[in-house]
């Protein structure tokens, strides 16, 4: 009985641990969009002059794509990501501010201003991601080990 | 009619009216929003159409940008070239003036910035008001035609029913050069439409390309315009055109003026019956 209760805890710990490191993976691959879309955002202008509404319905992410749907398209202000923090939160605002409200020369200047920034916070989360994911996972393994030992 | 891009509130009381009456809405910053309609000027609040200014609507720059960023889908660059030249036109053809500060790089405007004043004219289309132009140029065999106003005297709702007349009458190509995309309703087996191309590109391009027997477009303002047309009319084919002016004698002093090149000149006569003539005048501009 007690040896159930351990391997259900380990499980259990495990599992807790995947989950707080969701938030890596979210932060990861939202950053990867958003990337994608600053790029097809400056070959779109350069090129077929496709409207914001064309380019964000072929995003693949969920998340940053109901970002722009709500932000860009319904104009609200108020959004906010959980899994990014205040100081992104606000670049990501003022990003969404000056889409789509300059002409061609000016938005691709514009693009091309925050292209190095957006990197910048995509290699971040990419690296914050392989760092910490596996290490929460290990840290509530380890835990549920201890509980185990404990219970025994 | 699609009017989508009008603020909600202000599109509700529009409703409250006949909409089919209405001509133009002008929404200035800071100023009372102005209806203009068959019937005359109005103003507009909560109820619809009202003749006092007091608790009227007043335009607002956020209704402007509203406007705006609704016109453009969110993406101004992929609208920018007809921003700059003052207009856009939406899905079903309304065509939307703007005035607001020029940007100007290199001698030529880049965009329009801030922007402080919004005119949507309603298109109407008045079946059978081009009739009487028709008659004219069936019975008398001149296609080279232009038409004659000030503007909103109904040159392109003219223009409009010339092209399905001509459709539906003669079996020649007709090209329509659309520069502003008003000629939405316009379809017909004979028809071919170029949309937000300027003249001078539409002409040389489909000549060679459409091999067009009539070409009807709105308002020659430029020298190229009227270049274009004379090279078109050198080479064989038909055009039926309007221009901005009160009578013939200013026609005939405009700077970029282009003698012999129409057979029949028609100056409208009243601003609220599109297609009624005043006079009609002959290749020597004298009075038929």
């Amino acid at each position: 009985m007690k040896l159930l209760i351990g391997v259900v805890g380990v499980i259990l710990c495990t599992f807790i641990g995947k989950i707080l490191s969701e938030k890596y993976l979210k932060r990861k691959n939202f950053y990867s969009e958003f990337y994608n879309f600053n790029q097809k955002m400056k070959s779109e202008i350069s090129f077929k002059q496709s409207t914001i509404k064309n380019i964000i319905d072929k995003l693949d992410n969920e998340t940053f794509r109901c970002y722009l749907d709500e932000a860009v398209l319904m104009h609200n202000e108020n959004l906010y990501v959980s899994f990014l923090s205040d100081e992104e939160n606000d670049f990501l605002k003022e990003y969404v501010k000056n889409i789509g409200v300059f002409d061609k020369d000016s938005q691709l200047l514009y693009l091309n201003s925050v292209d190095s920034q957006i990197q910048i916070l995509y290699k971040n989360s990419f690296d914050d991601e392989k760092k910490y994911r596996k290490l929460y996972v290990k840290l509530g393994f380890l835990f549920g080990l201890i509980f185990l030992v404990i219970v025994l | 009619m699609n009017l989508d891009f009008i603020p909600s509130h202000i599109l509700s009381a529009l409703e409250k009216t006949d909409v089919k009456k209405i001509i133009e809405i002008r929404f200035r910053n800071g100023q009372p929003i102005i209806v203009k309609t068959l019937n005359g000027r109005f103003y507009l609040n909560d109820y619809g159409l009202t003749i006092l200014n007091d608790k009227c609507f007043i335009c607002r720059k956020e209704h402007l940008e509203n406007i705006l960023s609704k016109l453009t889908e969110n993406s101004l660059y992929a609208y920018n070239d007809r921003l700059k030249n003052g207009y856009l036109t939406n899905n079903s053809g309304v065509r939307i003036g703007i005035a607001g500060e020029c940007v100007f790089s290199n001698n030529e405007i880049v965009t329009i910035k801030n922007v402080s004043s919004i005119n949507v004219r309603i298109p109407s289309f008045v079946k059978d008001c081009s009739k009487k132009i028709l008659n004219y140029i069936i019975s008398s065999e001149k296609r080279n035609c232009l038409i004659i106003s000030t503007p909103g005297f109904g040159k392109t709702t003219i223009l409009k029913d010339l092209s399905i007349q001509l459709n539906s009458i003669l079996n020649k190509n007709v090209l329509i050069i659309d520069e502003r995309g008003e000629f939405k309703e316009v379809e017909g087996e004979n028809i071919d439409i170029v949309r937000y191309s300027n003249k001078y590109y539409a002409f040389n391009y489909c000549i060679r390309s459409l091999s067009p027997e009539i070409i009807i477009t709105d308002e020659l303002i430029t020298k190229e315009d009227w270049q274009c047309v004379q090279n078109a009319v050198n080479s064989g084919i038909n055009i039926i055109a309007s221009v901005h002016a009160s009578s013939i004698e200013e026609l005939i002093n405009k700077e970029f003026f282009v003698k012999n090149v129409f057979d029949l000149y028609f100056l409208l006569d009243n601003k609220d019956v599109p297609g009624k003539l005043k006079f009609v005048y002959d290749k020597d501009y004298q009075i038929i």
